[in-house]
């Protein structure tokens, strides 16, 4: 393959995304480091959130007012989406997470402000963030009624001895008195401490479970729309380029078919004038024989190579003919049996490619390393794959490990969305089994061929 | 003989006129796509078409489908094909025709001069010629009676499928009519192919109908 399959910043943020789904058991030390940022976003979310739902409730209650409707639903999905920036703003700020981002229908400047309204109202993520105030509300209340709790509890029992003798000194003041009945100041201010800091070890993990269980809500409702659109662009740009290496190779084959190959046949077909001008018992003819097959020669290692790029058979009479071809060419009897059609194009190019490919090279390998009498294509398509299967009744023992032919296969079938598995036991038989998916619909043209 | 010569390539329709106007034919026509191919044949009439498959206007089997087109309006033309590969689809394509005066070469033959020249004259006289590497092809899948061939038959078989007379095959290899006479006697029992059809192109047919049944 002529592309690279090196991630593109865009597939970067999404695998660091769902790295960041997926993470591993966090050490102490790693919740200590995300203690601050946690708490900032768990504490600074909530009034942000609070505002968002009292003016969201308070716009979206007027649409039960006929004509205050057509201005309030639009202020308040502004307002809506105002909340939902600035807590993506937190979510990039304190969590880490650079997609967060909306994907918003653009709002024209010279839009009138009716179309604008329009705008707004048919943006679904719009709708997402209006969903998102009154959910994220309930989410963050509770979060941060939690955390404010907790740290509150936290730092009046660690701090007990300082103001504990404000209380009753009857033991109703303080865990220690309601728990065990202690009543000496000492005893308690002991105890006391002693739960604080205690339930200072456990705080943090509270804290970064809360934050981490919000910024999943929160993303999940705010930001998987511009991840969709991240993930389409994605798929949009793998098939252009699919199709761009597509064409080129069939392009280059072109070239070299138009060019070289046909000043290569001229030279053989003058070559061999001047042999015949000469006549056999010339002294020059000895070496005019050996430039006719050293060109001849060189012929059909062009010829192998371009049938390697993009063999002329698969574009000009489509799979199933270049697979007959490929079939021809191996010293083992080779049989085919498919339920495609025998015409061209019936799949995407990069399949048909990458399919033939597979079989071709599985070809090679039988006829170098299997010793087998004979082989068995198969090349059967469903409604999501291609299948392509080539067993062998050779010898068996190859292995996806060990051979850098079959690693190469397999990453070529990679490329196009294909896996590749291999059954081998010594002694065979060997079966090379390739599954292609085509993303291509079956019309009941097809159904009602098969 | 008159020819109408077909090729994208200048440069190469320019060496092929060269040997067949040193062998003392007549290129009646030199075109370079399909469709010009098609009416400079219906209108010159030749002794023989010698085409290129890749041609324009598409630029990929324009050569054969002329070919085709060209047997469907004037079905006695010669028509030899030239490829710069073994289609065996093409050969079946071409061969669907009709296989009396058809041949289906790979290009690099021209370069064997001699050999060439036979074939051209052998399509004109309404034999049918397949290269070698199809009738190859055609024996790699072939059924089981032809691998209880001894290595000399299924040499005289390949040659009797490339289209050679029994003359031709004797000449090939250096053995004498008679051997080779016996040869085809035994072929024909062994694949139980009647032997009635001793010559010309309907002995190329049924071996080929033969051949091709494995598919």
């Amino acid at each position: 393959m002529m592309t690279t399959q090196l991630p593109t910043s865009a597939e970067k943020t999404l695998m660091s995304t769902t790295h960041h789904t997926r993470q591993r058991i966090p050490t102490p030390r790693d919740v200590l480091r995300r203690l601050p940022g946690d708490a900032a976003y768990l504490f600074l979310s909530w009034p942000v959130a609070l505002l968002a739902f009292a003016l969201a409730c308070m716009f979206f209650g007027m649409v039960s007012s006929v004509v205050l409707a057509p201005v309030a639903v639009p202020v308040a999905l502004l307002v809506a989406s105002w909340a939902a920036q600035t807590e993506r703003r937190l979510l990039r700020r304190f969590q880490g997470v650079d997609d967060a981002h909306g994907a918003y229908y653009p709002l024209r400047q010279d839009d009138s402000m009716v179309a604008k309204a329009w705008t707004l109202v048919r943006d679904p993520q719009r709708w997402l963030d209006a969903v998102w105030s009154a959910v994220g509300w309930v989410i963050s209340t509770i979060t941060w009624i939690i955390l404010i709790t907790l740290w509150g509890t936290v730092i009046g029992l660690v701090f007990w001895p300082a103001w504990g003798w404000a209380l009753p000194q009857d033991g109703s003041g303080s865990l220690a008195g309601l728990i065990f009945g202690f009543t000496s100041y000492g005893a308690q201010a002991v105890v006391e401490v002693v739960f604080g800091i205690l339930l200072l070890m456990i705080a943090p993990y509270v804290t970064v479970g809360l934050a981490h269980l919000q910024s999943l809500a929160s993303r999940a409702i705010l930001s998987s729309r511009s991840q969709q659109q991240v993930i389409e662009q994605l798929r949009s740009s793998r098939d252009a380029g699919r199709s761009a290496e597509t064409d080129q190779l069939a392009r280059l084959e072109r070239d070299i078919h138009d060019g070289p190959q046909q000043r290569l046949v001229r030279l053989k077909v003058d070559l061999a004038r001047i042999e015949r001008q000469l006549g056999s018992d010339s002294p020059a003819a000895e070496s005019i024989r050996a430039a006719i097959v050293s060109t001849q020669d060189t012929l059909e290692e062009l010829r192998a190579l371009s049938r390697g790029i993009a063999p002329p058979t698969l574009t000009e009479l489509g799979l199933v003919a270049a697979v007959r071809q490929a079939a021809a060419r191996p010293t083992v009897p080779v049989s085919l049996t498919t339920n495609l059609p025998e015409e061209r194009g019936v799949l995407p190019s990069h399949v048909e490619q990458a399919a033939y490919y597979v079989i071709s090279e599985a070809l090679t390998n039988v006829a170098k390393h299997s010793g087998a009498r004979n082989a068995y294509v198969e090349l059967t398509v469903d409604h999501h794959e291609l299948v392509v299967a080539v067993t062998d009744d050779g010898v068996g023992g190859a292995d996806l490990a060990k051979g850098s032919g079959l690693r190469g296969l397999a990453e070529r079938l990679r490329s196009v969305d294909g896996r590749l598995s291999v059954d081998s036991p010594t002694g065979g038989p060997t079966t090379l089994l390739a599954l292609i998916p085509h993303g291509r619909r079956c019309t009941d043209a097809d159904r009602a061929r098969r | 003989m008159r020819i109408v010569l077909a090729d994208d390539s200048t440069l190469l329709r320019e060496g092929v006129q060269l040997i067949l106007t040193d062998a003392g034919h007549q290129v009646a026509a030199d075109v370079g796509d399909a469709p010009t191919l098609v009416e400079a044949a219906l209108r010159e009439r030749p002794d023989l078409v010698i085409t290129d498959v890749r041609m324009p206007p598409t630029g990929s089997d324009d050569g054969l489908r002329a070919a085709v087109e060209i047997r469907q309006a004037w079905p006695e033309a010669r028509i030899v094909v030239l490829s710069q590969y073994v289609v065996q689809a093409y050969a079946d394509q071409l061969l669907a025709s009709g296989a009396a005066g058809v041949g289906y070469l790979l290009k690099d033959r021209i370069g064997d001069i001699d050999e060439f020249l036979a074939a051209i004259d052998q399509v004109a006289a309404g034999g049918t010629v397949l290269d070698p590497d199809v009738v190859s092809q055609l024996m790699v899948r072939a059924k089981d009676p032809v691998q209880s061939l001894t290595p000399r038959e299924r040499q005289v078989l390949e040659l009797m499928a490339q289209g050679l007379s029994n003359g031709s095959i004797a000449g090939r290899l250096f053995v004498t009519g008679g051997a080779v006479e016996k040869h085809t006697q035994r072929i024909f029992a062994k694949l139980g192919l009647s032997p009635d059809d001793s010559a010309g192109h309907r002995r190329v047919l049924a071996v080929l109908a033969y051949l091709r049944g494995s598919d």
